[in-house]
């Protein structure tokens, strides 16, 4: 690609031809203030915020619509530039509602944050302002229209992206309306990313609305443990109580993008239902207990029976770390038999306008689970075979560490589990399996924990603890070090990191990687 | 596109076939249809826009946004005479507005109003392009132009 | 004298026969076309009309044979010619009378220019309020049709030539040309980013030329009369017959025919019979449409050519010349057009969608006697906020009529505010 050099007020840029000033500016950490252009939806040049002037031409452009040229000088900050961005700041004032104060979009409002860096500080409109009645778009969405500032992002998401068009304006000019048509709500599966995508408070989630100041939440980069396109998120929690969950953008794993369901993925960590306490037989018992209930009983077995009536099952929700552990405390020696929980599948694959993807696996951490156990990545039928031979009664001690906050298991699979002669499990969440079990582990959801997921491209990116563990309940990876200490089994690792970089020695997909490398966007790792 | 969506006689269906045929695009035809409609129904109510946009394959939203951009596509009923006043500067500068009051008077509606048998409704409007021969009007499809207080009402009474 | 001009668009249109394509080609129709077809490559056909300097009718005066020649010669995608016959520019009606009563005149120029461009398909976009001109045209295209004038292999040659009508709906932004080309494909009537020009990228992504009624009325006469011919009228830069809408307070409001080194006092006391009433002297002259600034009486020795009208502050537009005299109170005149362009702005931007009504309540309150006198100031300084800053030349067709009204009549905006009322003895309130 060609390279041009060119001047944002005296500033050397240099960048891709065919890249507009806003493109190039925004590459180089420059903000040129704008509304209407998206990186992911594209130019459309109609809000008129980016003006700058160029030297030598008469006519102030718009940075999002013009492509550099060499030896362009680009002057963002003259005093024309200045007075025309205040000037378009003002008209989009104009009949903006002054709605800071009840606004759920207050502190993270491009409006707000433009207006105090570069428009005036009072309105000369003497006039009253322009009124829209609020809406209900649908299941998940309002709409206070006078906020609006017709900028067309959602429109052009809905259209291009989700590829559902259910907004539109009606009318024209200044009485120009955001509405749906009258029943065709706007409902498809990622339709709240118009919510992100909104440079205001106009188009507000539900699910979010009036519960928190965003200035009083605080913000954790993660990934979302619904399925395995693996997108970044951030959660946003307030004293330890999770409110919500927002997109972070990556371009090689999803875009600027997350569907509805792993938005509300959020809502479990709360639930009344978590176990919050460690029990034996149902009724509670401290840690050290449980712990060493279980490993008497894999010894007993591995003693009495042989190892390979022992099967330790890992899950694709719980970390590439925990699943090492898994195989390393129970795999290695004293060889239990070791297979990977199945994913479920719902569906096909759903691809969307610009290839964002919903996958069917419903689970985050397939592949990374499989890798991390030392499992062949092409079979799949150790789960299915450790049943079988639980209902020949060849496995009669089974340990599951269930990461699934909602695992479906067949009935007769259940009921075979049921059967074995010690189940152990370990989950943040009841299912059948834990209510008949022989000794309780509380675990976490990954919200609570630090640790990596490989999604189903082989990206490997880190989920970090964005809110504490409730009561007795631990992440994984601390009960099998806990495990492991008990054991007498030494394990040179105090925190995820540390055992990330065990796993990464020992399992050759996860080859040269580390937690810095990963950094905020992960690493791609491959067989 | 859904062929079958479309509740209009078997002369606008045909008229439709035709007019689909001009443009290498279907969503052109968007306007054309909906002056079909209007024509046979006298409006274009929400269940005509959803099953145009069903029959091309659109989301509503796009024919609502159609149908509420231009002005002469209403959405709902009117009289069966639409008076459509011009009073932009060339016919208010020759008496527009002595026009619109001549026609208030007589109707005993004002502007934006329908008369109560349903017969005639009072709009004023912008430039129809009859300036060299202001003040005029135009009702339904026709221009009256040159017009006096005498001749509006003379055009009015001859309307049945 | 300029004003005795032998007509040649408008020659026959006192005929209710020249509508009829039998009279048509008796007095000599279709000849041009055929030639054009027949016998001329399209190059050629895009050098004659750069020679003869024609000059868009639609108010751009953009130089024809050079938005011709912008049209990729290797494209492999169709062509398309539209035609603009969305007239709503207040103030303009020659258009109209062109359609109406010489439609064939129109077509023929269309076959011409669409040999030039290698167009084998024609939209003519008319606004939806022309009824009777659609019915019009619709019959001259089926008599061309039946001719072989249009349609496949037309004069016989293996040139195709499709001519479609579409109409509009009420949308005064639809005549500029990517608002129209918008339009046509079926969407709200947005004007688009330039670049990419039409030309290149146009209806449906494809090459397209945007030509005005009345410039494509002149082709069948270059080729018949000659370059050299077309260009021996008028001005150094303003060549050929032009269509002249006169309106408002003569006594002989109409379309008149002249070549454009006829001056404004000319045309109104010449060629309209002066004032309406001849007890009130004329105060205020608007040129080339509403988006025109106005020009004072004193200033109505000027030419009505593209380039003397812009030393006067303002431009020929669209030939719509709108005539006030002393009664008419020049705020009233002012709110009158800003409410046309507030009701008709389309939206897409901000400065022109907010700032529109903001203009229009200053004014009104001016009007009332109830603005300040900064209040003047502003009006200028949203003006400024919006020229240049849109997306398309509408934010300027707003504010001009407004800075032109207030820096030529400014004495009058201030008395309003001093007196607290309107200074005019008026009999009839325009801006309502």
């Amino acid at each position: 690609m060609k390279k041009i050099t060119f001047y944002i007020d005296d500033k050397e840029i240099t960048t891709e031809e065919g890249n507009t000033i806003l493109q190039a500016a925004r590459q180089n950490g420059i903000d040129i203030p704008h509304f209407c252009y998206h990186d992911a939806l594209g130019i459309d040049g109609n809000c008129r915020v980016c003006l700058v002037e160029i030297e030598g031409e008469p006519k102030l452009v718009t940075g999002c619509t013009r492509q550099v040229a060499e030896g362009m000088k680009v002057l963002a900050n003259s005093e024309r530039a200045k007075k025309a961005r205040a000037g378009v700041l003002e008209f989009i004032l104009l009949n903006h509602p002054l709605d800071c104060p009840v606004c759920d979009k207050s502190g993270e409002c491009v409006l707000q944050d433009y207006s105090y860096n570069h428009g005036y500080a009072h309105s000369r409109l003497e006039f009253p302002k322009e009124h829209f009645p609020v809406k209900d778009l649908g299941p998940d969405i309002y709409l206070w229209t006078e906020r609006c500032i017709k900028c067309t992002r959602c429109v052009r998401f809905l259209d291009e992206v989700a590829g559902t068009g259910e907004l539109g304006f009606k009318k024209r000019g200044v009485r120009t309306e955001l509405d749906i048509f009258d029943g065709v709500p706007v409902d498809n599966p990622i339709s709240l990313n118009i919510v992100d995508i909104c440079p205001v408070g106009a188009l507000l989630d539900k699910d979010f609305l009036y519960k928190a100041r965003v200035w009083d939440l605080k913000r954790t980069e993660s990934v979302c443990p619904v399925c395995s396109t693996g997108c970044n998120i951030e959660y946003w929690d307030h004293d330890n109580i999770l409110k919500r969950i927002t997109p972070r953008p990556n371009e090689k794993v999803n875009g600027h993008w997350i569907c509805n369901e792993g938005r509300r993925s959020y809502k479990n960590v709360d639930s009344e239902d978590r176990l919050v306490h460690h029990k034996i037989k149902n009724k509670k018992a401290s840690l050290e207990e449980a712990i060493e209930l279980l490993i008497n009983s894999v010894e007993k077995y591995a003693h009495e029976e042989g190892a390979e009536s022992i099967a330790v099952l890992g899950s694709p929700f719980l970390t590439n770390e925990e699943n090492y552990l898994i195989k390393h405390l129970f795999g290695d020696e004293p060889g239990a038999r070791l297979a990977v929980l199945p994913a479920r599948t719902e569906g096909e694959d759903q691809e969307f306008g610009d290839g964002f993807t919903i996958r069917a696996e419903k689970a985050p951490n397939v592949r990374g689970a499989r890798a991390a156990m030392g499992l062949a990545s092409t079979k799949t039928d150790e789960f299915d075979r450790i049943i079988e031979d639980i209902k020949k009664n060849k496995v009669k001690c089974l340990i599951i560490f269930n990461g699934d906050p909602d695992l479906k298991l067949d009935k007769s699979v259940v009921a075979a589990i049921k059967k074995v002669d010690f189940l152990a499990v370990c989950e943040a969440l009841p299912s059948d399996l834990s209510r008949s079990a022989d000794a309780v582990l509380a675990g976490n959801l990954p919200a609570e924990k630090d640790g990596t997921f490989t999604n189903h491209a082989g990206y490997t990116q880190r989920i970090r603890r964005a809110v504490f563990k409730p009561l007795d309940s631990e992440p994984e990876w601390k009960i099998l070090l806990q495990i492991a200490r008990a054991w007498r089994k030494d394990i040179k690792a105090k925190s995820p990191a540390v055992i990330f970089d065990l796993l990464a020695k020992d399992i050759k997909f996860f080859k040269d990687t580390d937690y810095e490398k990963i950094g905020s966007t992960g690493v791609l790792n491959k067989e | 596109m859904n062929k079958t969506a479309l509740d209009l006689s078997s002369k606008g269906k045909k008229e439709i076939d035709d007019i689909l045929k001009r443009y290498p695009d279907e969503n052109s035809a968007i306007m054309p249809i909906l002056f079909i409609i209007q024509d046979e129904k006298g409006f274009i109510s929400l269940e005509d826009q959803l099953s145009v946009a069903k029959f091309l394959g659109i989301p509503p939203m796009k024919v609502r946004g159609v149908v509420e951009f231009y002005t002469m596509f209403r959405g709902e009923k009117c009289g069966r005479y639409l008076i459509q006043v011009c009073h932009t500067l060339s016919c208010a500068l020759r008496g527009a507005h002595t026009i619109v009051d001549v026609i208030r008077k007589k109707l005993k509606i004002d502007v934006g109003e329908t008369t109560k048998d349903g017969k005639f409704t009072l709009v004023k409007v912008e430039c129809l392009g009859s300036c060299g021969t202001a003040p005029m009007m135009q009702i339904n499809d026709d221009y009256y132009e040159n017009l006096t207080e005498e001749k509006v009402e003379e055009i009015l009474d001859s309307l049945d | 004298m300029a004003v005795e001009f032998e007509p040649v668009l408008t020659k026959y249109v006192d005929d209710p026969e020249q509508a009829k394509l039998s009279k048509y080609v008796e007095r000599g129709g279709y000849k041009a076309a055929e030639k054009a077809v027949k016998s001329i490559l399209p190059d050629d056909l895009i050098s004659i009309v750069k020679e003869s300097k024609l000059r868009g009718r639609g108010g751009a005066g953009f130089p024809t044979g050079v938005k011709w020649g912008f049209v990729p010669k290797d494209s492999d995608k169709p062509v398309y010619l539209t035609v603009n016959a969305d007239e709503s520019e207040p103030g303009t009606f020659k258009d109209r009378l062109l359609i109406e009563k010489d439609p064939h005149q129109l077509l023929e120029g269309t076959i011409i220019a669409a040999k030039a461009v290698g167009c084998e398909t024609a939209y003519i976009y008319i606004r939806g309020e022309f009824y009777y001109g659609t019915k019009v045209l619709q019959k001259a295209i089926e008599e061309a049709y039946e001719k072989n004038y249009l349609g496949k292999n037309i004069f016989g040659t293996d040139m195709n030539l499709e001519v479609y009508i579409h109409r509009g709906a009420g949308a005064y932004i639809c005549g500029e040309e990517t608002a129209l080309l918008d339009s046509l494909e079926g969407k709200r009537g947005y004007p688009r980013m330039k670049p990419p020009f039409p030309a290149v990228v146009g209806l449906y992504e494809s090459p397209t030329v945007i030509n005005n009624v009345e410039t494509l009325c002149n082709l069948p006469h270059i080729i018949n009369r000659g370059a050299d011919w077309f260009a021996s009228i008028g001005t150094e830069h303003s060549k050929g017959p032009k269509l002249f809408a006169v309106s408002g307070h003569v006594k002989k409001p109409g379309v008149y025919e002249l070549p454009m080194s006829v001056r404004m006092r000319e045309l109104i006391y010449d060629v309209c019979g002066g004032m309406l009433d001849e007890n009130r002297k004329l105060k205020a002259v608007i040129p080339g449409g509403s988006s025109t600034p106005v020009i004072t009486a004193k200033e109505i020795d000027v030419e009505l050519c593209f380039d003397a009208l812009q030393e006067y502050k303002t431009m020929l537009g669209s030939a719509g010349v709108m005539v006030m005299d002393e009664s008419t109170c020049m705020v009233d005149a002012a709110i009158n057009i800003t409410r046309f362009y507030v009701h008709e702005s389309c939206g897409q931007c901000t400065p022109c969608r907010e700032g529109g009504k903001w203009l229009l309540r200053i004014l009104q309150t001016i009007e009332k006697g109830t603005a300040k006198k900064e209040d003047i100031d502003l009006l200028l300084d949203i003006c400024e906020n919006i020229e240049g800053k849109t997306v398309c030349p509408f934010g300027e067709a707003m504010v001009w009529p407004i800075q032109g009204f207030v820096n030529k009549f400014r004495k009058e905006f201030e008395e309003h505010i001093e007196n607290r009322g309107c200074p005019i003895e008026k009999d009839r309130s325009i801006r309502r």
